[in-house]
């Protein structure tokens, strides 16, 4: 029994000093490094969660949130193009800080890297023309899709006809989207449901104390992302 | 064929065997908890994930007791003259083996992850409106799935010693012990939030060693059990005092020149056979009828040892030199 005592005492006193400690930290010292420095961010083009403009410059919604949590921090950002498998390879081997560009939870690459959680959901809805209800049976329905042919496969699971056009707004019949486009096209976010994803950040593996600032700074913010992405347009 | 008499286990053991049974049964319910648990806060640490396999693996002990104590019970029949003694050391067998085999998968798991030099990630949950880092949580539920094992492992540890079943002892002692894993995963986490990236991968390796040694231990008990080793102690393997107190209680018969046995463990009943010199042959019938009934009312472990008179106990080479063996 005095042992087992002694051991607990010793855990408690462990994370007493743990807490004082600031756990959890980095094994490469990320946040100490970027607090005052450079945060080198890949920039991954998928509008209009990021993309990068001519002039080397990122904009859209999540460039703007890492340029806050910068701020923050008192770091300069360097915005790095790539594709998504090279940036997130460069991720992996802490060449890079974080990558950003509407990252999907459902990843392939969730294991190797320090994905945060998710600062936003995205529903795929099916809504029907201003008016007009949306049957649940979409067997046959031919439903407008964007160009980028998001929500085909889901569609074409349930049997209806995805039809990809410029401009979905003006598209007589049902449009699947993501709700915030639905409402930047005048339609009603509401029909039904075909899926959701939801966005991440991703960090270098292993940097916890830099991933849980990431978080944090996210959690604080995650109010103002659907307001954000109502301002970002086509 | 002539089935051996039944065996029946007297009123003090057979209310403790009941009260294993259900300390069993309580271990399975307490460790599926544990186990839902940890599912929950797996992460991506490898020590957790070691710790979750060890709590799923404690489960094979308690259901093999269960299975095995249905059927030792069973009378023997004409098909299985011995009756179903061995049922335990059968499901021994294969614990053993299940834990030997994980043990060493899971080191193999976690050596590989060291030198792939992979640093996990754990980041925040959200709980009740708090941002909590992950591994708090894991520690958390970590302490929770130590604290019925070693309740448990105590309770059952006097039942195994009174009732001399390895198999159970075994069990109670792997529960006792769980209080070393959750510590080494806890500072493996710990190690984590240090920013040692290593800690948690060597605190699996720590965890899953364990896991090894106690399936190796058992395995070679169990087959030292299966090849019928002289009896020992629980838990030790100092030789087991009652076959010298029977030779003993033989040699102090007056019409018993020399005696020896050979006895071997079946479960909880120990069993053999007791090598008798009479000085006469007058008699012998009734001698060795009533020298068995004393010899059985020695202790409740002994069970069908069988009394064979013989000319001399020196050992014969080749032939053999027995009269008819009789009861």
């Amino acid at each position: 029994m005095k042992r087992k005592q002694a051991v607990v005492c010793t855990a408690v006193v462990c994370a007493a000093i743990a807490t004082a400690c600031g756990i959890p930290q980095d094994p490469e010292d990320t946040l100490a490094r970027i607090q005052g420095g450079v945060v080198r961010v890949g920039v991954v083009n998928n509008p209009p969660w990021a993309s990068l403009t001519s002039s080397d410059e990122a904009a859209g919604v999540e460039p703007q949130l890492v340029r806050a949590l910068a701020a923050e921090l008192d770091a300069r950002v360097e915005w790095v193009p790539g594709a998504e498998s090279e940036l997130l390879a460069a991720l992996e081997h802490h060449s890079l800080d974080l990558v950003i560009g509407g990252l999907p939870a459902s990843s392939p690459w969730k294991p190797k890297l320090g994905f945060s959680r998710p600062y936003y959901t995205d529903t795929l809805i099916v809504a029907g023309a201003r008016g007009s209800r949306v049957r649940h049976a979409l067997r046959g329905v031919r439903v407008g899709v964007e160009k980028d042919r998001a929500g085909a496969a889901a569609l074409e699971s349930r049997g209806a006809v995805p039809v990809p056009v410029a401009h979905p707004a003006t598209f007589p019949g049902p449009v699947a989207a993501p709700a915030w486009r639905l409402t930047q096209f005048g339609r009603a976010p509401a029909g039904v449901v075909l899926g959701m994803e939801k966005r991440v950040f991703a960090a270098a593996p292993g940097e916890n104390g830099w991933l849980v600032r990431v978080e944090r700074f996210l959690h604080q913010r995650r109010d103002s992302i659907p307001i954000m992405l109502r301002r970002e347009g086509r | 064929m002539k089935a051996r008499d039944a065996y029946e286990l007297p009123e003090e053991r057979e209310r403790d065997l009941r009260r294993a049974v259900r300390l069993e049964w309580a271990t399975i319910a307490a460790m599926l908890s544990v186990i839902a648990l940890l599912y929950f806060t797996l992460g991506s640490s490898q020590a957790m994930k070691t710790a979750w396999v060890e709590d799923i693996l404690s489960l094979v002990p308690p259901i093999a007791f269960l299975v095995a104590s249905r059927y030792s019970g069973r009378h023997p029949t004409k098909h299985f003259p011995y009756g179903f003694h061995r049922a335990i050391a059968i499901a021994f067998l294969c614990a053993s083996v299940a834990l030997a085999g994980f043990g060493a998968l899971l080191l193999y798991d976690a050596v590989l992850k060291l030198m792939m030099r992979e640093h996990p990630s754990m980041g925040t949950v959200v709980l009740f409106g708090h941002q909590v880092w992950m591994g708090w949580l894991m520690i958390a539920a970590l302490v929770y799935s130590v604290i019925p094992p070693v309740i448990l492992g105590r309770m059952k540890t006097p039942l195994a010693e009174r009732l001399h079943d390895k198999a159970l002892h075994a069990d109670a002692a792997m529960n006792r012990a769980d209080w070393l894993t959750g510590l080494a995963a806890a500072v493996g986490i710990l190690g984590i939030g240090m920013g040692w990236w290593w800690a948690d991968a060597v605190a699996a390796a720590i965890i899953s060693l364990d896991i090894l040694r106690d399936g190796w231990k058992n395995l070679s008990q169990s087959i030292r059990d299966l090849m019928d080793e002289r009896p020992t102690r629980v838990g030790s393997r100092e030789p087991d005092p009652l076959a010298e107190r029977v030779r003993a209680a033989l040699c102090a018969m007056d019409w018993v020149e020399d005696a020896d046995l050979r006895l071997r463990e079946e479960g909880h009943v120990l069993t053999g056979e007791a090598f008798i010199v009479p000085r006469s042959n007058e008699g012998l019938s009734e001698r060795l009828a009533s020298a068995a009934r004393q010899v059985h009312a020695l202790d409740w472990r002994l069970y069908d040892v069988s009394l064979v008179p013989v000319r001399s106990l020196a050992r014969v080479s080749g032939g053999q030199e027995r009269d008819t063996a009789t009861r």
